[in-house]
């Protein structure tokens, strides 16, 4: 907290008065050190002596702690800066006995750990113009693992241009990170979003190139607002590539609802003239500490394919359902617990799961020509963060336990309801200090043979973050 | 005919209506002249809509101490929203709160999810009910008022059970019109905080209030809480600020 005394100076000379401040407290602790010095007094020391208790009662006031602070230096300014470093350990040890060890180190040498390290830096800007207000983030990130591996990855997240039209209305161009939906582990209805990681679901994601348009309206009533919101996006070799199969323009709307109470939105999505999904969903607090949601997506023609019995692909295609439904609790002792069910319809089934690694077998042991497009078929579907289609997901956070404040500790559970593996988590955050985080998580996955969690690379996971802002 | 052994119990029971009459009128009168005095204080506390500027400092027993800074948009009884312009780890950090409904935006997490008041949006003894107060007399209705010379003493109950406290005492400075001290109940009888209104500041335009709120608790024994207020102006509001699609928005409108 600064004092009066420091506010003044700061205001009249600015940057050169924590050199002066510096000086001032040097000179007070010396007149400190005198008083001690002057106890065996001669008639011009005691007078001496009363001159500096009262200098120092002087200065003491001068120094108090006051309850004023200087709110200039939070005035709006056209630009407006934050960067954040973050170091990043991971340390895993491998499951030999699974089937995708076997495949990935298939012709390499065996290992035990796998050590990763990350360093990366982010960098956010915004730059006020009229009406205009150009953002942009990005980011940089160098990573090195157990295999002297190097690599650095560059990534723009965030680039657009933002102008309000009006008090209702909303213009954005540019590449922008959008999150839609009231899940909490995931989000069907994120129609023009990255799909979340599980083991750290708040992080910041990459976005799209778009031209966004917002209608905001508020009213009073039964209804107490509602927002319009529409979408388009290109996709093609220089924007958003790989986002949808064909090159085209895909155009989404969201409506969203605040009716007694209740969060509810609506989501269309087109590709190009093609109606391609629909979904919704709602939050609502049933009681103070007691929030529940839900969200719902119909899909039309999604192609799945999976490996059968004889060690071929097939493939279909339908119309899929996905939905995920859950609660959020804050219990008397400050505990907050999250549970949802989710229903993932485009995923394996249980059997389909089975004969995938029993094809891993066979590639191994019996027929290696297998093994190329099992390789190519793992890469292109083990990405999703949700592979089978039943699971359940319950965390729950602890702040401030025993008083420790800024601390807090959580654990959770994803479970797989079809093939009963699981992945259990916990976590430690520590934001005690002034712009720094630090972080300890940990993973374990469990499961039978031919289950998810069974059969993954890794067997358990400890990482450590450390994170700045500047 | 009423007979000499009926007439003395008639006479109880009519004496007993009209006391419980008197005493319903008479708290009724009480009640109405408490609930003018709290719409007095919440006037005198911030005007109808308004735009703040305050710093939070948490303060642990060994004497450390954390500091936010947040800028507040109020507007009638019913909407605010706040948003961390301090430290540089929370900037952007938003809560909406629309009557019951709060909602809290983080920028990495990049959407709204529902929050509840009894929650803590920066750690320590204030919890989001005392960071987004609504006016006293939109969610308590004042059920006893003690006028002497001794204490001025307001004792309020919540109106529904959606209220981070369920009952409140408010000692009010006469001359001002303002609280001096506050405690805070759970519907067992517990108390839960006490804060302290000190400082008493000419905000301009009429806004005459303390610029600082003290805060300690109970249950976190040696640990302390302090709001400060840099300034309180009123300022025209459109209703649209108070919506999700602005919440990513909050910290451009400050003027």
């Amino acid at each position: 907290m600064k004092g009066r005394f420091e506010l003044y100076l700061n205001k009249f000379v600015g940057k050169q008065s924590e050199v002066i401040l510096f000086k001032f407290r040097n000179w007070v602790r010396k007149i400190k050190i005198k008083q001690i010095l002057l106890k065996s007094s001669s008639p011009f020391q005691i007078s001496n002596f009363k001159f500096l208790i009262l200098s120092l009662f002087f200065l003491n006031s001068l120094l108090a702690q006051d309850y004023s602070f200087d709110f200039e230096d939070f005035e709006k300014k056209p630009y407006e800066y934050v960067g954040n470093f973050q170091l990043q350990s991971d340390l895993a040890s491998l499951n030999k006995l699974s089937k995708l060890y076997s495949l990935s180190f298939s012709n390499k040498d065996e290992q035990g750990y796998f050590d990763s390290y990350f360093a990366s830096i982010q960098l956010k800007g915004s730059y006020d113009i009229s009406k205009f207000k150009l953002l942009i983030d990005i980011k940089d990130q160098l990573s090195y693992n157990t295999n002297d591996e190097v690599e650095n990855t560059f990534n723009i997240f965030e680039s657009y241009l933002n102008t309000y039209i009006s008090k209702n209305i909303n213009f954005q161009i540019g590449k922008k990170s959008v999150k839609w939906g009231k899940g909490y582990i995931w989000n069907p209805v994120s129609f023009i979003g990255r799909q979340k990681d599980i083991n750290d679901v708040d992080a910041a994601l990459e976005g799209f190139w778009m031209l966004k348009f917002d209608y905001v309206k508020s009213l009073s009533g039964v209804l107490q607002n509602f927002s319009i919101t529409t979408v388009v996006m290109p996709v093609n070799r220089d924007f958003n590539e790989g986002f949808s199969e064909e090159d085209g323009f895909n155009y989404i709307l969201n409506n969203y609802f605040l009716i007694k109470d209740t969060d509810i939105d609506f989501y269309f999505f087109w590709e190009d003239t093609f109606f391609k999904k629909f979904g919704f969903d709602f939050a609502r607090n049933i009681l103070p500490s007691w929030e529940i949601h839900a969200e719902y997506v119909f899909e039309k023609n999604v192609i799945r394919s999976w490996w059968n019995s004889q060690t071929e692909i097939e493939s279909s295609t339908n119309n899929t359902h996905n939905y995920l439904f859950g609660t959020r609790i804050l219990f008397e002792t400050n505990t907050t617990l999250i549970a949802e069910y989710l229903h993932n319809d485009a995923g394996f089934e249980t059997e389909q799961m089975i004969y995938f690694f029993k094809t891993i077998d066979v590639a191994l042991s019996s027929d290696q020509s297998l093994l190329p497009e099992v390789k190519e078929y793992q890469l292109e579907n083990f990405n999703n963060q949700f592979l089978m289609q039943d699971y359940f997901y319950l965390k729950l956070i602890q702040p401030e336990p025993f008083n420790i404040l800024y601390f807090t500790p959580s654990i959770y559970l994803l479970y797989n309801i079809n093939d009963e593996s699981k992945m259990i988590g916990g976590e430690f955050n520590y934001s005690r200090f002034n712009n720094l985080d630090l972080k300890i998580k940990y993973t374990f996955l469990s499961g039978n043979a031919n289950s998810e969690f069974g059969e993954k690379t890794t067997f358990n996971k400890i990482s450590f973050l450390m994170d700045y802002t500047f | 005919m009423l007979t000499n052994k009926k007439l003395p119990i008639r006479i109880i029971f009519v004496m007993l209506i009209l006391t419980l009459n008197i005493s319903f009128l008479f708290s009724q009168e009480v009640n109405e002249a408490g609930n003018k005095l709290l719409k007095e204080i919440d006037r005198n506390l911030s005007p109808e809509a308004f735009e703040s500027l305050r710093k939070i400092i948490n303060i642990e027993p060994n004497g450390t101490e954390k500091e936010f800074v947040m800028f507040t948009l109020k507007k009638g009884n019913n909407k605010m929203v706040t948003t961390f312009l301090a430290p540089k780890s929370e900037i952007g950090r938003s809560t909406l709160r629309l009557d019951e409904n709060m909602w809290l935006y983080i920028p990495n997490v990049g959407k709204p999810m529902r929050i509840t008041s009894l929650q803590s949006v920066i750690g320590g003894i204030f919890n989001n009910s005392d960071i987004m107060q609504l006016d006293y007399s939109a969610e308590y209705e004042v059920t006893e008022m003690i006028d002497d010379n001794k204490e001025n003493l307001l004792t309020l109950q919540a109106k529904t059970a959606t209220v981070a406290y369920d009952k409140i005492k408010m000692w009010i400075d006469s001359k001002h019109k303002i609280p001096t001290k506050i405690e805070c109940y759970t519907a067992s009888g517990m108390l839960i905080k006490t804060l302290h209104y000190k400082d008493i500041k000419d905000f301009g335009n009429g806004i005459m209030r303390p610029a600082v709120l003290e805060t300690d608790s109970p249950l976190h024994k040696g640990y302390k809480a302090i709001m400060i207020y840099a300034n309180i102006t009123a300022r025209k509001i459109d209703d649209e600020v108070f919506t999700l699609n602005y919440m990513d928005k909050i910290k451009d409108l400050r003027k």
